[in-house]
């Protein structure tokens, strides 16, 4: 941190200091709209959302202070104490305290939600016990105001000894002065302990507080860890193999303050809760005290025992069905798109090597995938819309009954829907959890859950095997309802496989859920829209990269080494002798034998290999082997191929519905992603533990997709299906 | 010349594909805090609690 001083004779308050980089932490309760905030003062696009939980990691933004300062403004985790239970807790912990090679910061931003201002106060006595300069944002007071609730800064002031600034991030409301603020609040004393304790309290903490300086403590610090300590159920989680050095006189400390007539482990939060209620009493004024909000009207129905699941599972349908339906104009445009390049690109170029590379590699790999950005699009949009209103923590709440029938709470819930993302950041929001087991067993099924990367293979699938037929009275085609279907069984799966772990390797207690129901409102079309272009680039960029990359390899090996066709044959089967000479057909007759039992060719096999580098690259690797494969130089859409596909020794078709279906239910459940590998085994805590998490979350997820796609293939043959 | 052309792509294609995995297990390998302690089995490499903090004695 290079903040310097330098006083300037005569000049005014804000010329005689001169700050040259200041950095700014942004704290604050889960879901009060730090990130909002964050994005709002840095101009970057931090991921915001209506739920808590939305931010697990710190990141950095800088920005440039009223008087030209570098500001590096740093958000974190939400956390409602400074006793962390959560992973994404000790982050926020870590940020604040200047611990785990972060430097302190120079200015605290606590974010507070004026609508739950009491709650929110806890946090903000504690940070104002940590003796950094500190400035209150109090944030969504356009949502109080709706409510009824009148929050009086002035006196709120009064009663902090900082800063306190309303604003409304969502609009960029109330952000100059803001930003004044956190530059001029380092020319202010340094916020006190806003309450005192009561002197028997004082005098208890004080041999505790009395080690606690001797061991180097801060004392503006000493006295609020003395506290906290008192409430803290594990020393050893804080402390380590030193808790036993503490421990004692942790323990008497306990009996002096019991013997006070207090109770020892609620002693803080009395306090605390004691004075923050005192504050608000004398600077909110609720309007509408008791009555019935708008959101709890909405919850008597979303939340019913029975109207819940219903609406959750219409909501569902809803999303697959839109995700079908709506995207297929775009995706026809695409694919039309992909076509009119291939062909124009194969026009241009002479006969040889490098247009079949450009044309059936490149254009016919990545323009295979790139049919699926409008679908990936909308299931991005939907998900957005489910965050952004509100209903992801009703979602929680509702499989809360069933996933503690499994053995977890509802908040695994959300990493799991998140999950329908993409698994990374998914396995990454596991760091909400309390309960070490049971992140664990959340990270070892969040996979299962069907990550929008199976999307492409589910859609080439279905669209090529699955008739749009209307069903359920002609209202959801069954292409939307077979969709569905994978999504569901993905979700079934995970359910079961979480109560194995639960039962077996991480076996606990089942805790109770505390989970923070957010106000609905409408989501933010910025931000959606946002949030949707983000993760479009984010495939964009992936299929610039991996896929392309994927397909040239591909491509080559496909090519290569070229062969003698004997004269005679016809354009067709050369190619087709070709394709099966070559390094990728080699590889994939080494691997048809693991495939055949599952229904699959060779070329099936190799595709699925391949996407072991990503999901996607199974149709890309499948466009590049059809497009050398080809006898023409027409660009025919890639399930057209697959549908129309025969065998040469049979002439009958090579594929079938249930072929199609052993190989949905494979991609269902294999783990066909490194990035997820990587996540797993450093949220798993990394090294020899985190890898031996990753391998047996990648083997039992590999032996569940084989046995499952064997079981669909060969039992539907004994079915009497082809 | 066009075999030139298309092996230095599919070259640099390798390459590019190698590194990818390289970074992947790279950033596996240098994990750190996954949050959890001893006792299910998960515990990290380095404790989120050893650094400067006063308050681990």
């Amino acid at each position: 941190v290079s903040t310097s001083f330098a006083p300037s004779p005569g000049g005014d308050s804000a010329s005689q200091v001169e700050v040259r980089a200041i950095r700014v932490a942004l704290v604050g309760n889960p879901n009060t709209g730090k990130s909002t905030l964050f994005n709002a003062l840095t101009g970057l696009r931090q991921r915001v959302g209506n739920f808590a939980g939305v931010t697990v990691e710190r990141v950095e933004g800088s920005m440039r202070g009223p008087g030209g300062e570098r500001v590096t403004v740093v958000d974190v985790p939400g956390c409602y104490a400074l006793s962390p239970a959560s992973p994404d807790e000790e982050i926020a912990l870590g940020v604040l305290r200047g611990t785990n090679g972060e430097p302190l910061p120079d200015v605290v931003v606590v974010v507070a939600d004026a609508l739950h201002l009491e709650r929110n106060l806890y946090l903000v006595s504690q940070v104002l016990e940590l003796g950094l300069p500190t400035v209150v944002a109090l944030n969504q007071v356009d949502a109080a105001e709706s409510a009824g609730v009148a929050v009086d800064a002035v006196a709120l002031i009064h009663e902090l000894g900082v800063p306190v600034i309303p604003t409304v991030a969502t609009r960029g409301a109330g952000l100059d002065v803001l930003r004044r603020a956190m530059v001029s609040v380092l020319q202010q004393p340094v916020p006190s302990r806003p309450f005192t304790p009561p002197t028997e309290i004082a005098d208890a903490l004080t041999p505790l507080r009395d080690t606690l300086l001797q061991a180097g403590q801060a004392p503006a610090l000493a006295t609020h860890d003395a506290l906290r300590l008192l409430s803290v159920p594990h020393l050893e989680r804080w402390y380590g193999a030193a808790a036993h050095l503490i421990a004692p006189m942790v323990d008497e400390v306990r009996i002096a303050v019991a013997a006070a007539g207090y109770n020892p482990r609620s002693l803080e939060a009395e306090l605390r809760y004691g004075w923050s209620s005192g504050v608000v009493s004398r600077t909110v004024v609720n309007h509408r005290a008791g009555a019935r909000t708008t959101s709890d009207r909405i919850d008597a129905v979303v939340l019913h025992r029975i109207w819940g699941p219903v609406l959750f599972l219409l909501v569902m349908v809803l999303v697959f069905q839109g995700i079908f339906t709506w995207a297929q104009p775009l995706m026809d445009a695409v694919e039309w798109m992909v076509a009119q390049v291939g062909d124009a690109v194969g026009a241009l170029l002479p006969p040889g090597d490098l247009r079949g590379l450009l044309v059936d590699g490149v254009i016919g790999g990545v323009g295979s995938v790139l049919v699926f950005l409008p679908q990936i699009s909308l299931l991005f949009l939907c998900i957005g819309v489910l965050e952004d209103s509100g209903y992801m923590a009703r979602a929680a709440y509702l499989m809360d009954r069933l996933m503690r029938r499994v053995g977890l709470h509802g908040k695994s819930f959300i990493p799991m829907i998140s999950g329908f993302a993409c698994a990374v950041p998914a396995i990454m929001s596991t760091r909400t959890i309390d309960e070490r087991k049971d992140r664990l067993a959340t990270i070892m099924v969040v996979p299962l859950m069907s990550c929008s990367a199976r999307l492409p293979v589910y859609t080439l699938l279905i669209g090529a095997f699955v008739p749009p037929v209307a069903v359920l009275g002609g209202v959801f085609s069954l292409q939307s309802v077979v969709m569905l279907l994978m999504y569901l069984l993905g979700t079934v799966t995970a359910l079961i496989v979480a109560a194995f772990f639960k039962r077996t390797l991480l076996k606990g207690p089942v805790r109770p859920m505390i989970l923070e129901m957010p106000a609905y409102r409408w989501p933010n079309p910025r931000t959606l829209l946002q949030n949707v272009w983000h993760r479009a680039q984010m495939f964009l960029r992936r299929a610039g990269t991996v896929i392309l990359s994927c397909s040239v390899v591909l491509w080559a090996m496909a090519t290569y080494p070229r062969t003698t066709i004997p004269d005679g044959i016809d354009e067709a089967r050369a190619h087709e002798m070709q394709l099966e000479h070559s390094a990728l057909g080699h590889v994939g007759k080494v691997v048809e034998p693991l495939v055949r039992p599952l229904g699959y060719d060779w070329k099936i096999g190799v595709s699925i290999a391949a996407s072991f580098a990503a999901r996607e690259v199974f149709v890309s690797t499948m466009g590049t082997i059809y497009g050398v494969g080809e006898a023409d130089e027409t660009s025919m859409a890639l399930r057209e191929r697959l549908r129309t596909e025969r065998d040469p020794a049979t002439g009958g078709l090579r594929y079938s519905p249930l072929v199609a279906l052993s190989l949905m239910v494979f991609y269902v459940y294999a783990l066909m992603c490194i990035s997820t590998v990587a996540v797993t085994v450093r949220e798993t805590g990394g090294g020899a533990l985190g890898w031996r998490w990753a391998g047996i979350q990648f083997v039992y997820m590999l032996a569940l997709a084989y046995g499952a796609a064997l079981l669909v293939y060969q039992g539907g043959r004994l079915l009497g299906y082809q | 010349m066009q075999q030139v052309i298309v092996a230095l792509i599919v070259v640099a294609a390798g390459v590019f594909l190698g590194r990818q995995v390289w970074r992947a297990v790279a950033s596996a390998r240098s994990a750190t805090r996954g949050g959890c302690d001893s006792g299910c089995g998960c515990a990290p490499t380095t404790s989120s609690r050893t650094g400067s903090d006063p308050l681990t004695l």
